[in-house]
């Protein structure tokens, strides 16, 4: 009796050591884990110098982890005991509220937000003398979720102020009314551009611009599964999504030209639904400097935007009132060059950018 | 290598259960002194030579204190083996304390050398200490056997975070042991059990230490959840690490001495020691305290000898005065117990007794915890409300809930609730029952512990600094 008991307990420890192992040996190795986005880690070079520098034990456990057999179902596992046996309320800079999924950013960074603002005061005084300049704050999902959730979050319109007491503008446009938890996709960090035609038209509006749209104005296109930055982060089971995009022949008939790739682009692209980040079907979304031309446009009055990623959905459902917007992010542009690649001469300018982006404002150049 | 590591639980230790259980028996202890080695050179390559002078050096001198046993030369022998083993010890660990302490009161400016600490340097040389000494004491005889000794010193299971195993603990089953189901079976379920505490609790609590550092809106209570936080951290980290090498110990035939006894169920801090970190105290109080005369000498001296005891306590787990300070700390309320609070303590209920083990060990950890004087006495004035911080917060109460569950485990946990329960049903007729518990036990830390350190969690061991 006493001698079955203890084998079942050898068997069963050294069974699932085994699989494990000889399934590690078996296993071709993976480049990339488009779940989370990453290069994952090749065996590591082994030399003198790797091993006696510990080098080599480093990288060779980096290695065992990123190579691991069923690795995304280990990590949804532990998601799910955080969460669901556990109950902790966020995990991995991550937390869930009915479904919604964003990330954990308690403390608002007075520092690194000044030094954004820093950035577009620089730009501002250097190239927009002429032009009348507006500006917007996108809040992220956090601070409906914080009211929702009644979790901790740092006071949303504290950063408001301390934007509006250092930029050099006095025209804020507030889009904070306009916006609510379900604007936001629930994987991603993302608006759903069906919902934030209000977001465009209070824009709009705020620039002294007459014309303004409804979602009838639009043919709702939707693109599936679509599974969001923090589905990957999280590693959890959650209900895939659809990636919504408003089409008319206005958006349609515009031409994008981007200063990093060669020819005419499309507004949106189907074919970038399948990029690591789906959210580039909008203007394949990370550019640095971008041209939306409307050949269709009854007035010539052009935009600059200088944005983050939120804006490439938004344009769209805001072209129509002008002639030309040009988008500019100042993450992947440093500010000395602008001008080779625009020609600042009395545009109306708009900085708009999330939250997010002007908490962690370093990343500006 | 950690045990809580893949590279431990899936390449290293299938390869060397394996090779030990198909060798013949006599090619046992040189199989685990090669793992041994290669384990500690895959974690210290360098530092690994050290090691093995450390090992050579007390072979040598434990093979001559015995052949002039009982004249002079062996009792230089013994003073030549402490001086190289306490001079290792000294040099790697507490130099750069002893530059810095001078610099500071001669208002000097000497370099440090910041050399890094070897990993479990504080363990193994005083095992071969202890060795050397017991030869010298005649409580044992030298090992004759270059390859048994360096398994002795080497052996991986408790090289580099104890439980301080002495020759006396294992002599025999160095020169000869058996593999045995129930030896492997048990070793399997103790190291399952140290491999949840270690990575389901202690890294978790980790975290909540790690992040209380961080975060804004400090509280009262916060203080004193992460308190109690970082106390079940340290608790768990190390009694985890202790039953993994307990547990790999009997895997391969060796019986080595328990380090913790549930020690915040202890009735006063006499107790309390009684009941964590045992083979450490057992160490002090067989090496230094009794050889300074323990208790039979007249009062002075005995108060002398516990704070001479608690002061190298307090060095052997750092060279910075916090620990110092903590040791101290202890000396000095195992001193007040003696003088009268375990007199008091016996007049009052048992709860009030475990309320002031509690706070004292909460106390107590919060100093061991801080990384310099300023925050030693910023935490302990927040705790106890002269910093004028509000008495909770949002904050504090995001954290509590996000953390309450775990923090609730691993209070249970921490008392023997669990094995009493277990001890029942083994007694009565659902005994059967255990056949089936165990194995899913088993399977599930191993599946549950693979997730966690297979999504990158916080899993550094406390111990491995000292």
């Amino acid at each position: 009796m006493n001698n079955k008991k203890y084998l079942i307990n050898i068997i069963v420890f050294f069974t699932i050591i085994a699989f494990f192992s000889f399934g590690f040996l078996l296993k071709e190795t993976d480049e990339f884990s488009a779940s989370e986005r990453r290069a994952l880690q090749d065996f590591p070079t082994m030399n003198i110098d790797t091993i006696v520098s510990g080098k080599f034990t480093k990288q060779y456990e980096k290695y065992l982890l990123d190579q691991f057999m069923f690795r995304d179902g280990f990590r949804g596992i532990n998601s799910n005991v955080r969460f669901n046996l556990l109950k902790f309320s966020d995990y991995n800079n991550l937390y869930m509220n009915n479904d919604y999924i964003s990330n954990f950013e308690p403390t608002m960074d007075e520092k690194q937000i000044k030094y954004a603002i820093s950035r577009v005061n620089y730009v501002i005084d250097k190239y927009l003398q002429d032009s009348e300049i507006y500006y917007s704050i996108i809040p992220d999902k956090n601070y409906f979720m914080h009211e929702f959730n009644n979790t901790i979050s740092y006071d949303y319109h504290e950063l408001e102020k301390l934007v509006s007491d250092n930029i050099n503008s006095d025209n804020y446009i507030s889009i904070f009314d306009d916006l609510s938890l379900d604007s936001y996709y629930k994987t991603d960090l993302h608006w759903d551009q069906s919902k934030i035609i209000d977001v465009a038209n209070t824009l709009l509006s705020g620039m002294d611009n007459p014309m303004f749209s409804d979602i009838n104005n639009y043919t709702v296109n939707t693109l599936q599964p679509f599974n969001g930055v923090y589905y990957g982060q999280l590693g959890m089971n959650i209900d895939s999504e659809s990636l919504l995009y408003l089409t008319n022949d206005a958006i349609e008939n515009c031409v994008v030209t981007s200063a990093e790739i060669n020819g005419d682009l499309k507004i949106y692209d189907d074919n970038d639904f399948n990029n690591v980040d789906s959210y580039d079907v909008y203007l394949k979304g990370a550019q640095a400097v971008l041209e939306i031309t409307n050949p269709n446009s009854t007035n010539d009055k052009e935009l600059i935007i200088f944005r983050d990623s939120f804006t490439s959905s938004l344009t769209p459902l805001m072209i129509e009132s002008y002639s030309k917007i040009t988008l500019l992010d100042l993450r992947y542009i440093h500010s000395d060059i602008l001008s080779q690649y625009v020609t600042f001469d009395g545009q109306d300018v708009l900085f708009l950018y999330s939250t997010t982006i002007l908490n962690n404002g370093a990343i500006f150049k | 290598m950690l045990f809580s590591s893949i590279s431990f639980l899936y390449v290293f230790l299938p390869i060397v259960c394996f090779i030990y259980f198909i060798v013949p028996k006599k090619l046992r202890n040189l199989t685990l002194l090669i793992a041994s080695l290669f384990f500690y050179i895959y974690g210290e390559p360098v530092y690994t030579l050290l090691l093995v002078f450390s090992s050579l050096s007390d072979f040598i001198h434990a093979k001559f204190i015995y052949k002039y046993a009982d004249t002079k030369k062996s009792k230089y022998l013994l003073i030549s083996s402490l001086i190289i083993n306490l001079g290792m010890l000294g040099f790697f660990k507490y130099i750069d304390f002893i530059i810095i302490s001078i610099n500071n009161i001669f208002n000097l400016n000497v370099e440090v050398l910041n050399i890094p600490l070897p990993i479990g340097i504080s363990f193994f040389t005083f095992q071969t200490m202890s060795y050397s000494i017991d030869v010298y004491m005649k409580r044992v005889k030298p090992q004759r056997s270059l390859v048994n000794m360096g398994t002795f010193v080497c052996l991986f299971p408790q090289l580099i975070a104890g439980p301080i195993v002495r020759y006396t603990d294992i002599e025999k089953e160095l020169d000869n042991r058996s593999v045995r189901l129930d030896m492997i079976s048990n070793g399997i379920k103790r190291f399952a059990i140290g491999l949840g505490k270690k990575v389901m609790i202690a890294n978790l609590m980790g975290e909540f230490c790690a992040m209380f550092r961080l975060v804004e809106g400090k509280s009262v209570v916060f203080y004193w959840l992460y308190a109690i936080a970082f106390s079940l951290q340290i608790f768990f980290d190390f009694a985890g690490y202790s039953d993994m090498a307990i547990g790999l110990g009997s895997i391969f035939g060796f019986k080595f001495p328990e380090n913790f006894n549930y020690p915040f169920i202890a009735s006063s801090i006499t107790d309390f020691w009684r009941r964590w970190h045992m083979t450490l105290s057992s160490w002090f109080k067989d090496y230094v305290y009794i050889p300074l005369g323990g208790n039979r000498v007249s009062k002075v001296k005995w108060y002398r000898n516990i704070f001479i005891v608690w002061f190298l306590t307090g060095l052997w787990h750092g060279a910075a005065l916090n620990f110092i300070i903590w040791g101290l700390f202890f000396g000095l309320i195992l001193v007040l117990e003696k003088l009268f609070i375990l007199n008091l303590l016996q007049k009052v209920k048992p709860l009030f007794r475990h309320l002031y083990v509690i706070l004292i060990v909460l106390i107590s950890f919060v100093i061991f915890n801080a990384s310099t004087m300023t925050q030693l006495m910023n935490d302990l004035r927040s705790m106890f409300m002269f910093n004028n911080l509000p008495f909770i917060t949002v904050e504090t109460i995001y954290y509590f809930k996000s953390y309450i569950v775990i923090l609730l485990v691993a209070l249970i946990l921490s008392t023997p609730i669990v094995p009493i329960i277990t001890n029942k049903i083994k007694n009565s007729k659902y005994q059967n029952i255990t056949l089936l518990i165990e194995p899913i036990f088993i399977a599930l830390v191993l599946i549950v512990t693979t997730a966690s350190l297979i999504d990158g969690s916080f899993n550094p061991f406390l111990y491995f600094r000292f």
